[in-house]
């Protein structure tokens, strides 16, 4: 009976956990802004990749679409631009997933910088070229420096978490 | 090298168009609508307008509510950065009052300083003729009373000058230096001051004992017995080294061998600032 009361929890973390953590993250926009530090980095990137790498059953491709609509509503950018923007990180995410054999941190992390290269050109394109929006270009290469920095930690973290969890 | 390439093909496919177990949508239609959405919005379309402004009012209420526990997070970061600055604050203030404690029992002791002085001065105009000195030593033993003054031959100091303390007659210069002077005191057994005994006009020497009391020196045996205990006794400006009726101290009779003794009125004990008279002129006032 205390059995099944202490995996309840778990189970529900196991279902819905990166669901959970993906739409806080979005919705919040986590980039460590309260430590007044002088950078930001984008959390979600790291995440949809990892996961849609490691456990894409888990995170949804429709919600990860919803979640890209949630956050251009944050960001007051362009409505489908960050869906976009995930949807292409699963896309690479599920290519590397399909090609490889036996995963190596190192090939994901370069991957990885591939994809955000990839994905804030795409970004940049749309902004300043279809939208004409301006952009501090200065802003987007050091947030996608830190989001690429970034990513052997949470790995660790998100490795930990799936330990745990799975 | 066509097999590769053919797998390399079918990953991609793959990727795009293949369902999982949870996946309900493939990646191809929903990256397809995403881009339908941004055509559209890019052309503002209405429908596109009302999407947005309904996902605004929701999605703006979601994110206070999601985002609470950040705030929290960052007020947190706040406080104990706000508590770090008041806890240095108060370090520092803890400084500046043990500055500030010290800074009063200094400015204590300058008051305490000055209103010594001034008594020493006592509301006196000090003309050129008086000189204050600060004593630096007090040396006494009971072969030498003895102090030494901040005052020297260039502050005017001379030989025999007389030194007083409240009015009251307490030594002579016997040394000088430049900046500095030693003043036997009346107590030293070398100190022998002219005197005249009051009211009855006796002139006489008071010389120390190397103890409180001074002695009378030598006195007509016809005149003793017109002392009284309590006479005063005061320099007799004879010899022209002290101006005469510097007060000194009063007559004490030894009942049983009947020797003079002279009581000074000065006490010799925490003499810390003392005037010297510096010009002949006072003598003879």
């Amino acid at each position: 009976m205390s059995k099944s009361k202490s995996t309840a929890p778990k189970n529900f973390l196991r279902s819905y956990g990166p669901m959970i953590i993906l739409i806080v993250s979005v919705l919040n926009q986590l980039d460590l802004n309260y430590l007044n530090l002088n950078f930001s980095f984008n959390f979600a990137y790291i995440f949809i990749f990892y996961w849609s790498l490691k456990k894409p059953e888990h995170l949804p491709f429709g919600f990860i679409f919803i979640c890209g609509i949630f956050n251009d509503v944050v960001t007051s950018f362009p409505i489908g631009l960050s869906s976009l923007n995930y949807l292409l990180i699963c896309v690479v995410a599920t290519y590397i997933r399909n090609i490889t054999l036996r995963p190596i941190f190192i090939n994901d992390w370069l991957f990885f910088l591939v994809t955000i290269l990839l994905v804030n050109s795409i970004n940049f394109l749309v902004l300043e070229i279809v939208m004409n929006i301006d952009i501090n270009f200065n802003v987007y290469i050091t947030n996608l420096g830190f989001t690429f920095l970034f990513y052997p930690a949470f790995y660790g973290l998100f490795k930990s978490l799936i330990k745990f969890l799975y | 090298m066509s097999v590769s390439r053919d797998d390399t093909i079918i990953a991609i496919r793959s990727a795009f168009l293949k369902k999982n177990n949870q996946q309900k949508f493939s990646l191809l239609t929903l990256i397809v609508i995403s881009i339908i959405i941004l055509v559209l919005n890019s052309f503002n379309f209405k429908i596109i307008n009302y999407i947005e402004i309904t996902a605004k009012e929701i999605i703006y209420r979601s994110s206070s509510i999601v985002s609470a526990p950040e705030k929290y997070i960052s007020k947190l970061f706040d406080l104990t950065d706000q508590h770090l600055k008041i806890y240095s604050r108060e370090k520092k203030y803890e400084n500046l009052e043990k500055r500030y404690e010290v800074e009063k029992l200094f400015n204590e002791y300058l008051v305490s300083e000055n209103d010594r002085l001034r008594k020493i001065i006592e509301d006196e105009n000090l003309d050129q003729s008086k000189l204050i000195g600060k004593v630096l030593l007090d040396k006494k033993s009971p072969f030498l009373n003895s102090i030494i003054l901040n005052k020297g031959s260039r502050d005017g100091v001379k030989l025999g000058k007389a030194v007083l303390k409240d009015n009251l007659l307490i030594g002579k210069i016997i040394e000088l230096n430049y900046s500095t002077s030693r003043a036997i005191l009346l107590t030293d057994i070398n100190s022998k001051i002219p005197s005249i005994i009051e009211p009855i006009g006796i002139h006489t020497i008071v010389s120390g004992t190397g103890k409180d009391l001074g002695k009378i020196e030598y006195i007509e045996d016809e005149f003793k017995i017109k002392l009284k205990e309590g006479d005063n006794v005061y320099t007799s400006g004879v010899g022209g080294i002290f101006r005469s009726g510097l007060p000194i101290g009063k007559i004490k009779i030894d009942q049983d061998t009947g020797k003079l003794f002279v009581e000074f009125f000065s006490k010799f004990s925490q003499l810390d600032y003392v005037k010297i008279v510096l010009t002949e002129n006072n003598y003879n006032e």
